[in-house]
């Protein structure tokens, strides 16, 4: 028999005889995968993918401010993972609840918000929580961004429709200057020369107004403009030269009319700038159609997978609970089984015989592999048709 | 001697300060059945662990088949057997399954159901071989370490004390295999604290406090202990100290008399089968009635004693 022959009769060795070794011992099987599988299971019940809402109690200085007296119709609207625990002067006892687990979450709220605000400043909101849990705290964290970040949008959107209700006094304007343009129209067609003139008079001081509130809108949308980080401005580009227009044309071109040919001058500067009005006009009520919601968060994301699969996370994690699972029974039954034949005197046996360690370890691998694969495919039947994932 | 399988020069193990082994040396002959004999802590077990590889000598020199055990190649590792002083098989196999394992471990080929019935056959466990081992009586256990010491047919076995613990009916049965197995030629080295077990042997080695106090034959070892043959000798009358003293001066006398009853003497003599014929003439000259005369074979317990006796005040 050839000495290839040979090793291969003695790797044999222990893999019939780990297998049944094991095999005949159910109980240990049991402990072994049932134990770990349990604790896994438990670990699992205990992991929740869902957020968990947080009991908040609200600190604030003055219980009376308008900030405390708006605070719970604000926060209760925020969003259902803030559930409103009522608002409290007392910081230590809010603290002593904390700790009692009667509350999940103390949110202390600066005292003078609006003064730090309006002097530059963020308003810091705290919260203190009592977890010792890695994955609560960051839920925290991201809990106190989102939160944030709804109370901050809601600030913005309320600037924004004050904004657009602004401009609703620009649109007045401007009707009112096309009107005055109108009038000097007919002014001109009566060649009413001290009529003109008053008309002409309103007339620049109202393109004046126009010119200084959409000047300023202007002014913001272009701010707005860099901060996204655009480099076309030639909407706004355009309103300016508008303006410029509307500037110019409201000019008359000579302190009296007398000629036909100043009258026709006149009417053509009328009409260049009863075009130019109307134009801005288009321009303001496209201006104001634009949500407010959609201003104030012109963005959002929405992730979308290109993997055709849709797994939830015990379809994801079973297989590696199944692995972990694995390792753990191959490397504590060759553990057992070597301190066992150690201490039982079997070890002499394989010393004195022609079988080496290293077959001795790569043999009984090879039946725990083996071993390990029969169990795999046992632990994933009842994983997939036991616990329904889709591994 | 010829076809030398194992031999030792002083051969040592210390353990730390303490001396297990101390200088043994001794040689053993092939197809031969060497029995160390000795008490608990004598020294045996290491020995066997140092002749099989086990540990590695402190000083000294060891060669079984040729070979430093310490070094022993595949091939000579086959032709070596060993059954240890313990039951270190699996309790969870059944007796087939374990002497299969042991017989994958030696590289006995796949088509080896015949030679697994001849062994379980040869130590009566055939009609048990389905069994689960802890099932098994203790005996069965000894008789199913025995199979998987033979399993792969050794020229050499190593036995640590096979027969401890074990009822005398089947100590006897497993006397009548090893002889068996020595008459296929094989040699056997077997260790036991029972003295009496070295009548069953060819060479006897007595160890005491790690020490090797004797090598040789029982019957040698017999001699050596009384100084030679044994005669016991009956009268039917009493016999007077004079007579006793005549007889001492026999020149077929060599060594002493000694009464051991009112009508009964040990007498110390070269040769037994001779002697006795003589003392038969004698007698009838003295006219004393003989009740009976044979050859006195002490049992071992007695001889081992008288041995380690004579060692101890000869040290």
């Amino acid at each position: 028999m050839t000495e290839i022959t040979q090793f291969f009769i003695r790797l044999s060795a222990f893999l019939g005889r780990e297998i049944f070794a094991v095999l005949r011992q159910p109980m240990l099987i049991l402990t072994l995968v049932l134990g770990p599988f349990l604790i896994l299971l438990l670990f699992g019940l205990g992991f929740n993918n869902q957020a968990q809402p947080l009991r908040t109690l609200f600190v604030i200085d003055d219980e009376n401010s308008e900030l405390a007296q708006n605070l719970e119709e604000t926060v209760s609207t925020l969003g259902p993972q803030l559930i409103y625990e009522g608002i409290t002067t007392d910081k230590a006892k809010a603290v002593e609840k904390l700790l009692r687990r009667e509350i999940d979450l103390i949110a202390e709220v600066p005292a003078h918000a609006e003064e730090l605000i309006r002097n530059n400043q963020p308003a810091v909101i705290t919260l203190l929580h009592y977890e010792i849990d890695p994955m609560q705290k960051d839920y925290i964290s991201v809990f106190g961004e989102v939160y944030i970040n709804e109370i901050n949008r809601r600030v913005l959107l309320e600037a924004a429709q004050q904004g657009q209700q602004e401009s609703t006094a620009v649109q007045q304007s401007l009707e009112t200057t096309k009107q005055t343009a109108a009038n000097l129209n007919q002014a001109l067609e009566l060649q009413d020369q001290q009529r003109v003139q008053q008309e002409q008079q309103v007339l620049e001081r109202d393109t004046d107004i126009l010119i200084q509130t959409v000047g300023a809108s202007v002014g913001l949308v272009n701010g707005f403009n860099q901060a996204m980080g655009y480099e076309d401005n030639s909407e706004t580009a355009a309103i300016e030269d508008l303006l410029n227009d509307i500037d110019q044309n409201s000019q008359a071109n000579s302190s009296e009319i007398g000629g036909t040919q100043e009258v026709t001058a006149e009417k053509q500067r009328l009409t260049q700038l009863e075009g130019d009005l109307d134009e801005l006009d288009t321009l303001l009520q496209e201006f104001q159609t634009i949500d407010p919601n959609i201003l104030v968060r012109p963005f959002r994301s929405e992730p979308k997978s290109i993997v055709s699969t849709e797994l939830r996370p015990s379809d994801f994690f079973a297989p590696a609970v199944i692995a972990l699972l694995m390792q753990h029974l191959a490397v504590t039954f060759a553990a057992l089984s070597v301190v066992t034949e150690r201490r039982a005197g079997t070890m002499e046996l394989f010393r004195i015989s022609p079988i080496s360690p290293i077959e001795t370890l790569l043999s009984k691998y090879l039946s725990y592999l083996l071993l390990a694969g029969l169990l795999t495919a046992v632990l994933t039947i009842v994983v997939v048709y036991g616990l329904g994932c889709r591994c | 001697m010829e076809n030398t399988v194992i031999y030792t020069q002083n051969l040592t193990k210390q353990f730390g300060d303490e001396v297990a082994v101390k200088e043994v040396t001794f040689s053993i002959p092939s197809g031969t059945i060497f029995g160390f004999i000795g008490p608990s802590g004598s020294g045996k077990t290491t020995t066997v662990r140092l002749l099989t590889g086990l540990y590695r000598p402190t000083e000294g020199k060891i060669a079984v088949l040729d070979e430093a055990p310490t070094e022993f190649s595949r091939a000579t590792q086959r032709k070596i057997g060993y059954m240890p002083q313990l039951f270190v098989l699996y309790d969870d196999l059944s007796v087939w399954e374990n002497l299969n394992f042991v017989a994958s471990l030696y590289g006995v080929g796949f088509g080896r159901s015949k030679r697994l019935k001849e062994v379980l056959d040869f130590v009566e466990l055939a009609n048990h071989k389905n069994k689960v081992v802890r099932k098994l009586s203790g005996g069965m256990k000894r008789r199913l370490s025995l199979a998987a010491t033979l399993i792969h047919r050794p020229t050499l076995v190593f036995m640590d004390e096979p027969t401890a613990g074990i009822d005398p009916v089947l100590r006897r049965k497993f006397w009548d295999h090893f002889q068996s197995i020595r008459e296929q030629g094989q040699t056997l080295f077997i260790t036991t604290q029972y003295v009496g077990e070295a009548a069953y042997c060819d060479y006897v080695g007595i160890l005491a406090g790690g020490r090797l106090l004797m090598v040789d034959t029982p019957k040698n070892l017999r001699r050596r202990a009384y100084g030679g043959d044994v005669i016991k000798l009956r009268t039917s009358d009493y016999v007077p100290p004079q007579v006793v003293a005549e007889l001492r001066l026999l020149p077929f006398i060599k060594g002493d008399v000694t009464r051991i009853g009112p009508h009964t003497f040990r007498i110390i003599t070269d040769n037994a089968s001779t002697v006795i014929p003589l003392l038969i003439d004698w007698a009838k000259e003295q006219q004393l009635k003989v009740e009976s005369i044979e050859e006195d074979l002490p049992p071992f317990d007695d001889v081992f004693v008288e041995l380690v006796k004579d060692r101890g005040s000869h040290d």
